[in-house]
């Protein structure tokens, strides 16, 4: 027990140390364990919230339908059948309505309580006729809201009435049903083909005579998973209980209604004679209506007359006007003359002003020069002043200077004669003091003597006094031999002690003469100083007197010389200033005189304003006299103006009476033309009732059988495709997290072998205490053990729980019908590849440490040998080799020489690589539809549809209206319409495709580019055979030369070679020429569209092309091409969140791999860098000495990444894929460009973080031995 | 001559959770240049940190460590890499070659960092490794793994020699062999040259010993006439 404790401390105590390799193989496991199971989840996650969903809205599990429809006798017959739950009738309908000129295809559909509910997401359910509750789709895509109405027409010939009570329709709501789980509808008969939205109606709202179809629940059905076996084997067995009552039924209802039939035969012909009574009424009526004519032509003829007076008044008044007119004119010219002299004489006025004004100014600044000057001259002034008493000073100065220098003199002198006189005495007394110093010296050395003599001595009696120690203890052991030894020994420590006291004794007495002589020589020495100290003090005697003359000389010089010369300089400048003082006084009265001029100036012009404005007046008085008189014409004119309307007026009602009589009789005309034709059209009509009454009762006897379908949910379109798209991501789960597992594994691998080698010693040691190899190895096993446990687990939640929304979050773009996804755990999962990850490191960690459990324990215990240096192939290619630095060469063998690192970090930056660019590239892949379907290949800019019922001459025209268009580059007419195309006679594998036939094949490649994927060869139409789209061809497995079919009707395929396939990214297409065509169908081609090329496409002018061509009866629809690929662009978006999770976990795939094997390298090498630390490399040298390595594996890495990620991307995008659309084979350049500099951004991450690892080393590692 | 080293009450204190140990306890001895210096004393005496101090590799808690006229112990991490880099030559007991280079690129590993080396070959050839140039480590025997890390320290062309047990994982002959070349260098070239040996019986050969005890400077003694190694037996 105890034993076991130890060891378990110490597992305990290796895991806290060595944590951040434990949390890296957690990491890993996570990684692993997260995309094996996440991935793996998705696909019954997928199932899983479409089942809720399913079972939430209570989906049918049948769906009954008839080809005569269905009753309630059915229904109960239904309900008898043994393991029902329940079933339901419900009325469907596709009606047309039309909104923002568009026509729309609605499917009408009576609302369950028990089962296929509504999910009601805005508003509420409808509870009257004339409400209802529309698709979402109706509310985003066509333009309703809550609120709105809709109408409701018959789009087949049964009456509106007999289909709903109400034709127009309240919404009150929007919502979702279960069987619609994707953007798409069902097909249908009526309108453009394709159901817009569905609408539910309460099922009193319809008028149907038979219920559309009875949906059924099976009982139990609901607990099961609808994409299970079970449930399908039950439904199945239900499916044919409900079939085996079925042909019972259709016999009843077949009896009904031919029954019905006979009677409404007989209504028919009660018709046909009513229809021949109402033509003998309207002959009678033509009569009457031309009575009324001959009146009215009377009443014209008066009018005429009365007119022709009212014009000759008119031309009088006219003459009289022109004459005013002249008169008013010759007024005006008088007064623009007097105008203009007025405006003469005021701009006279203005210059004049502005002269005096000028002049003003002049004054003004000579005003402000002289203060100027003065204010310099009292500035000089005080100047002059100073320089005076400055002079006074100086002179003062000067002669007190020559006075002290004078003292100063004297002073010198004196000391000089003191300090030579202290000198002589002093050389006097040197000798004696020499000889002193002779015999310091001498005792000294006499000292030095005695003090070796001294330590000799001492040290032979401490060698004495051990010796005879040693002796003494033999001696008491009984050594009789040594004690003649010790005894010797005893007497020469007493000699020695004896010597050691006469040398002490001579010592000191050395010592006092000493201190006596030095005491001298010291009083000496200081005396010797204060006479030096004198010297200096006085230094240079003759450079002093040289100083105190040169002094005096300067003195003199400024007495005599400079101070005389400054009184001069003073004077001149007071004779200056006095001169200056008389030119202002001149100037201040010339400024006077010219004010007083001015003043006289101004008084002269304010007369002659006075006098300008008298002028003004009279003018203005003789304009106002003008206007009046033109005022008065032209109210004259106005009169005479209205007097000619009104007679106009008069005339114009005179002219539209005649025109009505014409009408009139036009009228009468038309309507005896219609009375004929009528007579002529339903003579016929009549007769052809009673052909059709005829034929109706032929068509009785024939009646089949009515058949019914019984489907069960397979049959809905929505609920497969969401099964198949499930399945895929199953497939991708498949293959994916293997890359994840591979390199978990690996690093587990080399991490635990890294963790054996350190502990080898360790291992030796516990060997050779006797512990067992599995007790030993458990601990390997263990923390291994551990670290997977805990991040498998962490990884299998986290993956269960995140990925799978993740992807399904993405998939609700294609799937709206589904909002709430579910991600549960799955034990199955969570245990395989806990499992798996378990199995996977526990047989790493045994291989590990097998190999040293089997060496005895001194071999464990010994230093392994380094592994020796060896040459790398590269050496041998010299001219390569000569190339690379010093560094390099290192960088280059260090790689060769860790081969199983090498390998490690070439796989896992590889995968790194290849994630990043499945990434990228299955965003460029989707990408690719919208980009070049819509900018290479389909690369008209609009198509402009006709309706059914237009005729070729409309087409025509409108047609030709466009190409008309400035802004229309080109323009062609087209059949685009949908066949099924298989490559069976049969029809099995059929697949829908759009058949497009241009009206003229050369001018084709301007709208559509037909062209080989891979080699860009282009093709042109011919009349042997279709092109075909590429992914058809894959699909229905054909290639150029074979044989396809297109379906004519159920029963009749014709057979068309295949002569090219061409790229084609979104939908398939069947391309043959008009010849070809005729061909096929046997009739004339009937061109349904335009295809439009603009000039400049733009959205302003797209609204302005659609509001112009809509409002054409002829026109159905219009579409742009430009919207599209927006519309696929913008969907990609939703991509963005699967390919964050990829860079995400290539980021960490990168940094776990890196950081793990970047560790162990460095662990492994830690006395080699320590070294170089040592060698004095700085810090950002030891790092990029091992970091260099990773930039190569980095490198190396990527180059296989990029292999990697071609087959992956390709792989991805072949299983993704839908059916409809064909994704791009190509990664675009700047995904590669992006997924390497991602993959080294990573790899710099690492880098730094191991910088700092490295910084942490310490030197003291190179002084330790090898482990 | 020259003073080339000179510490003065070098302390080297390691705080160990509460209590402190005093590794170096103010050593003080100095070194003149191109002298033969062997620093002995018994394991955990404090020499390996006082040659860790000396060599750049740690710094002292207090005192001054003066080399050529400036003092170190008050370099900066930066500085003290320098240092190492253009004044020191490291001699390690377990050689601490470079597997993976052979024995000329580990000494131009060290050429290449620093300011005025000497050429590779020449100072291989002068150690005795003239025909031995591109064998790896692996492929040398310990003596000549030991002279390749000599040419190495001694290529870089520094102030100063260290030697931390240079023989301790040598033999006896082989031992006796690399301090010879040691000797010669500081003879002939004449490098400083310190060796930190426990081995007492190779004091002789030095110009100065130094003993250290329990983290101080036991003696320091000066020697007159070192003798040849040859001649010294142990």
């Amino acid at each position: 027990m105890k034993r076991k404790k130890a060891l378990r401390k110490e597992f305990f105590m290796e895991i806290r140390k060595t944590y951040t390799r434990f949390l890296s193989i957690c990491l890993i496991v996570m990684l692993g364990t997260a995309f094996f199971a996440g991935i793996r989840a998705t696909n019954p996650d997928m199932h899983r919230s479409a089942d809720s969903f399913f079972d939430e809205s209570r989906l049918m599990d049948i769906r009954v339908l008839s080809t005569l429809g269905l009753t309630d006798e059915d229904v109960a017959a239904i309900r008898e059948i043994d393991g029902i739950e329940a079933a339901a009738p419900v009325y469907t309908k596709d009606v047309l309505t039309t909104k923002n000129d568009k026509q729309l295809v609605l499917k009408l559909i009576s609302a369950g309580d028990e089962m296929n509910l509504v999910t009601v997401d805005e508003g509420r359910m409808p509870q009257n006729p004339g409400e209802c509750l529309v698709d979402n789709l109706l509310i985003d895509k066509s333009g309703y809201k809550i609120g709105d109405t809709i109408t409701v027409t018959s789009g087949d010939d049964t009456k509106i009435s007999d289909i709903v009570k109400e034709e127009t329709l309240t919404i009150t709501g929007c919502g979702r049903l279960a069987s619609y789980l994707s953007l798409t509808r069902d097909s249908s008969q009526i309108g453009h083909g394709s159901v817009d939205g569905f609408v539910i109606l309460t099922p009193d709202s319809f008028s149907m005579e038979v219920y559309t179809e009875i949906d059924i629940t099976v009982k139990d059905a609901q607990a099961l998973d609808c994409y299970g076996d079970v449930y399908e084997a039950k439904i199945n067995d239900i499916v044919d209980r409900v079939e085996a009552i079925a042909d019972g039924r259709c016999q009843i209802r077949y009896d009904n209604v031919t029954a019905d039939a006979a009677q409404s035969i007989e209504d028919a012909k009660k018709e046909v004679a009513d229809g021949e009574k109402k033509l003998a009424d309207a002959e009678d009526e033509l009569a009457d209506a031309e009575d009324e004519l001959t009146d009215a032509k009377k009443e014209v003829a008066d009018g005429e007359k009365q007119l022709a007076d009212a014009k000759a008044e008119m031309a009088d008044g006219e003459s009289k006007i022109a004459d005013a007119k002249v008169k008013v004119e010759n007024g005006e010219k008088e007064l623009a003359k007097a105008k203009a002299e007025v405006e003469s004489n005021a701009k006279k006025l203005a210059d004049a002003r502005k002269e005096i004004e000028e002049n003003e100014k002049t004054l003004n600044e000579k005003a402000s020069q002289l203060a100027l000057s003065e204010e310099k001259i009292a500035d000089g002034k005080l100047q002059l002043l100073e320089g005076w008493t400055a002079y006074e000073e100086g002179l003062f100065e000067a002669q007190a200077g020559l006075d002290q220098l004078e003292e100063k003199s004297q002073q010198f002198e004196a000391a000089v004669a003191q300090v030579v006189s202290g000198r002589e005495a002093l050389e006097a007394a040197r000798p004696q003091i020499e000889a002193l110093r002779g015999q310091i010296i001498e005792g000294e050395a006499g000292l030095s003597a005695l003090a070796q003599q001294l330590d000799t001595l001492t040290n032979r009696q401490s060698e004495l006094t051990e010796a005879i120690e040693y002796y003494e203890a033999a001696v008491a052991a009984g050594n009789e031999e040594v004690r003649g030894a010790y005894e010797e020994a005893l007497a020469q420590k007493a000699e020695v002690s004896a010597g050691i006291d006469v040398v002490n004794g001579k010592i000191s007495e050395i010592n006092a003469n000493l201190s006596m002589a030095k005491a001298a020589v010291e009083d000496f020495e200081a005396r010797e100083n204060q006479i030096q100290e004198g010297e200096a003090a006085l230094g240079d005697i003759d450079e002093q007197r040289q100083l105190i003359e040169s002094n005096r000389q300067q003195l003199e010089y400024a007495i005599n010389v400079t101070l005389p010369e400054a009184k001069a300089q003073l004077t001149q400048k007071q004779e200056e200033l006095d001169n200056g003082e008389a030119i202002i006084s001149e100037g201040k009265t010339a400024i006077e005189d010219g004010r007083r001029q001015l003043e006289n100036a101004k008084l002269e012009v304010a007369d002659g304003e006075a006098a300008l404005d008298a002028g003004r007046k009279t003018i203005s008085e003789n304009e106002t006299k003008l206007e009046n008189s033109k005022k008065e014409i032209a109210d004259s004119e106005r009169k005479i103006a209205e007097g000619k309307a009104e007679i106009s007026e008069n005339e114009a009602k005179l002219i539209d009476a005649k025109k009505e009589i014409a009408d009139g009789e036009a009228k009468l005309s038309e309507g005896r033309a219609e009375y004929e034709d009528a007579l002529a059209e339903n003579r016929p009509k009549l007769e052809d009732a009673k052909a059709e009454i005829a034929q109706a009762e032929e068509d009785l006897t024939a009646l089949k059988l009515p058949k019914w379908y019984v489907l069960d949910r397979d049959y809905i379109e929505t609920c497969v495709e969401y099964a198949q798209d499930a399945e895929r991501i199953g497939k991708i789960g498949d293959v994916f997290p293997v890359i994840f597992f591979l390199v978990a594994a690996l690093v587990s691998l080399t991490t635990m072998t890294r963790m054996v080698e350190e502990e080898r010693t360790q291992i030796g040691t516990l060997k050779a205490l006797g512990y067992s190899k599995g007790s030993i190895a458990l601990k390997y096993v263990l923390y291994a053990f551990l670290a997977t446990l805990i991040g498998g687990t962490a990884g299998t939640i986290l993956g269960q729980k995140v990925l799978p929304l993740i992807i399904m979050r993405a998939y609700s773009i294609l799937y709206v019908g589904i909002t709430d996804y579910e991600a549960p755990l799955h034990m199955g999962y969570t245990l395989t590849a806990l499992g798996a990850a378990v199995l996977s490191t526990t047989i790493a960690v045994v291989a590990a440490c097998y190999k040293e459990l089997l060496s005895v324990p001194a071999k464990l215990m010994r230093p392994v040998a380094p592994k020796a240096g060896k040459r790398v192939w590269l050496e041998k290619v010299t001219f390569i080799w000569k190339r690379l630095s010093f560094s390099y060469k290192a960088a280059v063998r260090n790689l060769f020489r860790y081969k199983k690192r090498f390998f490690m970090t070439v796989i896992g930056i590889g995968g790194c690589m290849g994630l990043l660019l499945v990434g990228f590239g299955v965003k460029d892949s989707i990408m690719t539809i919208g980009d070049k379907q819509f900018n290479d290949i389909r690369i008209y800019d609009s198509t402009v549809n006709f309706s059914e019922d237009s005729s070729y001459e409309e087409r025509q025209e409108v047609y030709h209206q466009v190409l008309n268009e400035e802004n229309t580059k080109a323009a062609l007419m087209a059949i685009e319409e949908t066949v099924d195309i298989s490559k069976d006679i049969s029809g099995k594998g059929e697949r829908s495709a759009y058949l497009f036939v241009p009206s003229e094949t050369d001018r084709m490649s301007d709208f559509i580019v037909l062209k080989n994927r891979v080699t860009h060869e282009s093709y042109d139409l011919d009349d042997e055979g279709a092109v075909i789209s590429e992914k058809l061809a894959s699909l229905l497995d054909v290639g150029e030369g074979d044989e396809i079919y297109i379906e004519i009707s159920d029963m009749n395929r014709v057979p068309v070679k295949v002569s090219h396939i061409v790229e084609n990214y979104y939908f398939h297409y069947v391309y043959v020429s008009p010849a070809l065509y005729e061909k096929i169908y046997g009739e004339k081609t009937d061109y349904s569209e335009i295809f439009v090329d603009f000039e400049a496409p733009s959205e302003a002018y797209e609204k302005e092309f659609s509001g112009k061509y809509l409002t054409f009866d002829s026109v159905s629809g219009i579409s742009y091409t430009r919207t599209m690929s927006e519309r696929i662009a913008s969907m990609i978006t939703s991509m963005d969140a699967i390919i964050y999770v990829i860079i995400i976990s290539a980021g960490l795939l990168a940094f776990v791999v890196l950081y793990n094997l970047n560790n162990i390298n460095i662990s492994e090498r830690k006395r080699e860098l320590a070294t170089l630390k040592v060698l004095g490399f700085f810090d950002g040298e030891v790092s990029i000495y091992v970091l260099r390595e990773n930039v190569m594996l980095t490198l190396i890495g990527a180059i296989l990444g990029i292999f990697i990620g071609k087959v992956l991307h390709r792989f991805v995008i072949l299983t993704a894929e839908v059916d409809l659309m064909m994704f791009g084979r190509d990664i675009y350049f700047k995904s590669y460009i992006y997924s390497v500099l991602l993959t080294f951004a990573f790899s710099a991450v690492v880098s730094v973080v191991m910088h700092r690892k490295l910084k942490k080393i310490d030197m003291i590692e190179s002084l330790k031995s090898v482990e | 001559m020259q003073k080339l080293v000179q510490m003065i009450g070098v302390e080297k204190v390691y705080p160990m959770g509460e209590v402190t140990i005093k590794a170096v306890d103010g050593v003080e001895f100095e070194i003149l240049k191109g002298e033969f210096v062997v620093i002995v004393g018994p394991s955990g005496a404090g020499k390996t940190t006082v040659l860790n101090i000396l060599g750049g590799m740690d710094s002292a808690t207090s005192g001054q460590v003066i080399v050529d006229g400036t003092d170190i112990s008050k370099y900066t991490e930066r500085q003290l890499t320098a240092y190492r880099r253009d004044d020191i030559g490291f001699v390690f007991q377990f050689y601490n070659l470079v597997q993976n280079l052979t024995a000329l690129e580990n000494v131009e590993l060290a050429l290449q960092i620093c300011k005025n080396p000497l050429p590779a070959q020449r100072v291989l050839a002068e150690v005795g490794l003239k025909d031995r140039m591109n064998n790896f480590p692996a492929q040398l025997s310990g003596g000549e793994q030991q002279r390749v890390a000599i040419a190495r320290a001694l290529a870089k062309n520094p102030k100063l020699l260290l030697c931390d047990e240079p023989t301790g994982a040598l033999d006896y002959q082989t031992g006796k062999a690399i301090l010879k070349l040691l000797q010669d260098t500081c003879r002939e070239k004449g490098m400083t040259v310190v060796v930190i040996t426990h081995n007492t019986a190779i004091a002789p050969m030095a110009d100065r010993v130094i003993r250290i005890k329990n983290g101080k400077v036991s003696s320091m003694l000066l020697n007159e006439h070192p003798v040849p190694v040859e001649t010294i037996e142990w």
